[in-house]
């Protein structure tokens, strides 16, 4: 908070120059994008990267994108549309997938990863308070109830949308991005035990980005994540934070904070092939 | 019986020297404020035979009885004496030093010992008139902003007062004030330093080659001497600059007026004129404001002609808040009212007593008590109420506290048994507590209360020294200091040894040239962790503890001295450095984790290695002063959990760095300065490559409820680690004084222009995006600046 008080400040008083570099002699790269669970059929996005000053990436169409499962042959995917793959079957849980992707004059690149289980939700539901936002909209005390198994390492993804939050265990990650949020937690406090994850939240008409009308309901995901999975939201989200979105369009202040690639497990190449699980809940309004 | 056999033989050896030697010993002080002069000079003329005084302006010389010698002592910017004398027996014997005229007020940076005939290397003294010299930011003389301008002392970002030494960061260097150490001594987020130049009498800076006496810092000791006060009349001084406002007062105090003391103050009394205005500009909805301030005090009282006892304390403080009154809103169901308040402040406090003792002319003892005290707060707090009846609706409550405290005990021996030996020895112990980052936050909505757990609690620790060190005159023509340095550090009943050996070397080749090297292994006891290019108050100290060992450091140097015959003294010193166990937030992390302990968070076990030439040419006589320093550096560092474990250029790696300082009397009643600095462009990270990335899955925009698909960002790749180079710096600076004596008293107009050609260094880099565009810029914060300030002085 402190450093970024001072650079605010900073900003507002300082001057700018133009900075030409040289090109990066670091070659293009195939970036390969999935995350991949049991509720949706393989979908895969290919790409290549670009020069630091092109944000406009090309799609690549004629890749040859190749899923194995336990080391075996699975399925090739099929083109669809704007550097888009996608296949018939789903993937399972408690399996473990490999991706191949060939595009021409690139070296192939691969990346393995495996579904976890599926933490279920015990409950959710949400109760109204009498305050109300700065914005004058009402909030609602949220509650999601869900026990974490003992002998696994858990990664947990809470997908709803919340305006405010009061996590009541470890470690999260908050991004809000059109009122939709996600909180990413690890289960190394709370191993074993039943976590009550409550937050104060607002429900209010809108697009169908919600499931929820003025009526009161809501869809709650919880999404159990692999380590990859985990490891990639986590990077990704510091990288986005130190992007400060928001300050004149959009701008990376490189040398206040520490760089921090996205992690990627893809071999040879960039992006991320990762997987998890699901559970889903219709919250109940407790009067 | 075997005390009484120790005794006896020491007043034998005693005895046996006293025979061939005597003692020549006494105070050197200013005549005009009786103020002690520390590391004034005194030589036995046609000899190798000389002497500094100590901190308390006291010198210790043998010398051949019954011989006929002249005594010469000088210190910077007073009149050299001379005194023949033929000493039977020991003698005390004082010197009450005149200013001098204008050949001698020209003095820049020098000790009056030329440096080919001083056996310490890698240092650097100041006087605070040196430092008042320099043009500098905003026009506030800096302490910590000349010690940059040193060879072998990069400044860090632009405009801020950091020090790193040797490639060492700012946490490796001892900053002394009167013997008890400080921790972060900067203002307003580090671009001004915390003390003011008119509270110092002297400063040392040691770079290597540190003598025993010295622990708990790798990279660096700032030894800073306050004032006492002058003896003779009161003295005041005040001034007015842009930035800050200040008072000092020295002079006798009490009833025989044999005690001494010295005040000050600085204030910013712009912060309250920014709080006012922006009441005014936003109608009292918005109040955001600063205000710092810092202060000295030291009280000392001579007991009699072999004691003497002095109390200093300091205190500095920062606070930049905000606050939002009475914020209305209005829904369907009420009316509410909302009050936000901000507040980031943080402060240094320091203070001790010291016991200054002569059991006999060649033995000094010195004890020293006290505390010292850094802590940083950040507080954010909100309260919501109904309007119509002030009902309580919500608040919350968030913050950061982190901090380092001690307590301090030190007792120091210095015995000169012979015009060949000057022996020091002593201990200290050390009580920490240190808070490395405690978080709290809390939410109260309507009955219920929610708050985080706060896992993180103070560390407290013992850390305790003993030395012993000789400086040895081998022949005329060499000396050996030689000693050890052995600490011990107990945290969390894991116990830390470090046996430090020193070793320094002067061989004198003739009158005018000399060579000497060093070797030194040197262990410190914390570390501190920061999270970015800019050293900030947030920055958190933490001790070692049993899974963080203690840092240490390996260091050599040789270089050479010569003083040529029209008085300008060249040096030039190669150095090698090796760091060990050094720690660094992991990639990704900061300090702002709210549930994580620190120690989980960082990368450890890193190695620096350090080698570098530095060059000096400095002129101390005549109307024109100053000098040029260059230094050839190469600083990389390496963990195996950054950058994929391969080693990388260091944040403060400036392979060259040139600096020109220049000061010219054009008359008692006008000098100009000029200093011209330039340093190759620091290492930073650049984005190799953008490339598009998914974020998490449900983040997906593009409508319609899809919590298994994703949207995607645009992400950028970095292949190594601080692999680009910014853009060289290079910076002049230009300062006229003006001065002129009043009925009482006089008065001096500083005028100054900082980044005088308005170089627009960047202070960092950054990415803008304009459509499909991505365009790398960089901030510039200080263009050229003009400065004026106001000073009384009667």
């Amino acid at each position: 908070m402190q450093k970024l008080t001072l650079i605010l400040a900073l900003f507002m008083i300082a001057c700018q120059k133009e900075i030409k570099l040289p090109p990066s002699k670091i070659p293009q790269k195939v970036v390969v994008n999935c995350l991949f669970s049991p509720a949706k059929p393989w979908d895969v996005f290919v790409s290549l990267s670009t020069d630091a000053a092109n944000s406009v990436p090309p799609i690549v169409e004629n890749a040859t994108v190749t899923i194995l499962k336990e080391g075996q042959f699975w399925e090739t995917l099929t083109y669809k549309a704007n550097g888009e793959y996608i296949g018939s079957s789903f993937p399972q849980a408690n399996h473990h997938y490999s991706i191949e992707v060939k595009v021409p004059n690139f070296e192939t690149v691969t990346a393995t990863d495996s579904v976890p289980s599926a933490v279920k939700i015990q409950d959710a539901f949400f109760t109204a308070r009498k305050v109300t936002n700065t914005e004058g909209t009402p909030l609602f005390q949220q509650t999601i109830l869900f026990k974490d198994p003992l002998l696994e390492q858990n990664f947990y993804q809470i997908y709803g949308a919340f305006d405010y939050y009061l996590v009541t265990d470890i470690w999260g990650v908050f991004y809000p991005f059109y009122n939709v949020s996600s909180y990413c937690l690890s289960d190394e406090a709370v191993k074993g035990q039943t976590i009550s994850f409550v937050t104060t939240t607002t429900i209010t008409e809108r697009p169908a980005v919600f499931t929820d009308s003025i009526s009161g309901t809501r869809t709650i995901y919880l999404y159990s994540l692999s380590p990859t999975h985990f490891k990639f939201v986590k990077t990704g989200h510091i990288q986005t934070v130190n992007n400060f979105e928001g300050i004149d369009t959009w701008g990376s202040a490189l040398a206040i904070t520490e760089p921090q690639n996205i992690y990627s497990n893809i071999q040879g190449g960039l992006g991320i092939f990762a997987a998890y699980n699901s559970d889903t809940m219709v919250t109940r309004y407790i009067k | 019986m075997n005390k009484t056999i120790l005794l006896s033989l020491f007043c034998l050896i005693n005895s046996y020297l006293a025979a061939q030697n005597v003692v020549i010993s006494g105070y050197i002080y200013a005549a005009k404020t009786q103020e002690s002069l520390i590391q004034a000079t005194v030589e036995v003329l046609g000899t190798e035979n000389g002497a500094l005084s100590n901190s308390t302006g006291y010198y210790i010389l043998h010398v051949k009885a019954n011989d006929s010698l002249t005594l010469q002592v000088s210190y910077i910017g007073y009149a050299t004496r001379q005194i023949t004398l033929v000493p039977t027996a020991s003698t005390m014997l004082n010197f009450a030093m005149e200013i001098s005229d204008v050949a001698t007020d020209t003095l820049l940076i020098s000790n009056a010992l030329s440096p080919n005939k001083q056996h310490q290397m890698s240092s650097i003294q100041l006087q605070a008139k040196d430092i008042l010299r320099m043009p500098t930011i905003f026009g506030e003389p800096d302490v910590l902003k000349a010690i940059q301008l040193m060879p072998g002392v990069q400044a860090g970002v632009e405009g801020t007062a950091g020090v790193y030494v040797r490639g060492g960061s700012t946490d490796q260097n001892l900053v002394l004030i009167d013997d008890i150490p400080a921790y972060y001594l900067q203002h307003l987020g580090g671009f001004l330093s915390m003390l003011d130049a008119q509270s110092i009498q002297h400063i040392n800076v040691l770079k290597g080659a540190f003598p025993a006496r010295y622990g708990g810092r790798l990279s660096s000791v700032i030894d800073i001497r306050l004032k006492e006060g002058g003896k003779e009349k009161r003295h005041t001084t005040w001034a007015a600059g842009f930035l800050l406002a200040k008072y000092a007062t020295d002079g006798p105090i009490g009833k025989n007026k044999k005690a001494t003391f010295l005040a000050t103050l600085r204030f910013t009394p712009i912060g309250p004129v920014a709080a006012v205005g922006s009441a005014i500009g936003t109608k009292g909805t918005r109040i955001n404001g600063f205000n710092a301030y810092d202060m000295v005090l030291k009280y000392s009282l001579p007991l009699d002609e072999n004691n003497k006892l002095s109390m200093h304390f300091y205190a500095g403080e920062d606070r930049l808040f905000g606050w939002i009154p009475n914020a209305k809103s209005k829904d369907t169901l009420q009316t509410t009212v909302q009050n936000a308040r901000l507040s980031i402040d943080w402060h240094n406090r320091l203070g001790g007593v010291k016991w200054h003792h002569l059991y006999s002319p060649n033995l000094v003892h010195t004890i020293t008590v006290g505390f010292s005290n850094f802590s940083s707060k950040s507080d954010f707090y909100t309260i919501s109420r109904k309007a119509e009846n002030n009902e309580f609706l919500a608040s919350s409550n968030a913050g950061l506290k982190s901090g380092v405290s001690d307590i301090i005990t030190k007792a120091d021996w210095e015995y000169i048994p012979s015009a060949r030996h000057q022996i020091k020895w002593g201990g200290y112990l050390t009580g920490h507590q240190y808070t490395p980052g405690i978080s709290h936050y809390e939410v109260k909505i309507e009955d219920s209360t929610f708050t985080s757990p706060t896992q993180i609690k103070p560390i407290y620790a013992l850390e305790s020294a003993i030395y012993a060190e000789d400086e040895m005159a081998l022949s005329d023509k060499c000396s050996l200091n030689a000693g050890f340095h052995v600490s011990h550090f107990l945290v969390r009943g894991k116990n830390y040894w470090g046996f430090q050996p020193r070793i320094s070397m002067l061989y004198k080749l003739n009158s005018q040239l000399s060579l000497k090297g060093s070797f030194n292994q040197m262990q410190q006891y914390l570390h501190l962790l920061t999270t970015s290019y800019i050293s900030f108050s947030s920055d958190l100290w933490v001790p070692p503890t049993d899974k963080v060992a203690p840092q240490q450091a390996l260091q050599t140097a040789f270089g050479m001295a010569y003083q040529t015959k029209s008085r300008i003294n060249l040096e030039a010193e190669i150095y090698y450095k090796r760091l060990s166990h050094q720690i660094t937030y992991q990639e990704g992390n900061s300090f702002n984790s709210v549930n994580t302990q620190w120690e989980d968070r960082i990368a450890t076990n890193g190695t620096g290695n350090i080698a570098g030439l530095e060059v000096l040419a400095r002129k101390d006589y005549g109307k024109l002063t100053g000098w040029t320093s260059y230094t050839l550096s190469f600083n990389r560092k390496q963990f195996a959990d950054i950058n994929g474990g391969k080693s990388y250029w260091d944040t403060y790696d400036r392979r060259h760095n040139v600096n020109v300082v220049a000061n010219y009397q054009f008359s008692p009643r006008l000098q100009l300065s000029a200093n011209w600095t330039f340093s190759t462009g620091r290492p930073v990270a650049i984005a190799d490559l953008n490339y598009s990335s998914a974020q998490s899955v449900g983040s997906f925009t593009g409508g319609g409820n899809k919590p298994y698909d994703f949207s995607f960002i645009n992400a950028q790749y970095f292949s190594e680690k601080n692999s680009r180079r910014m853009l060289a710096y290079h910076r002049l600076d230009i300062g006229l004084q003006l001065i002129k004596a009043k009925k009482r008293g006089m008065r001096t107009w500083n005028l100054g222009l900082y980044n005088a050609y308005n170089r627009l260094n960047p202070m960092f880099y950054y990415y803008k995006k304009d459509g499909k565009d991505i365009t790398l810029y960089g901030l510039t914060l200080f263009p050229i600046l003009p400065s004026v300030s106001y000073t009384r002085s009667f």
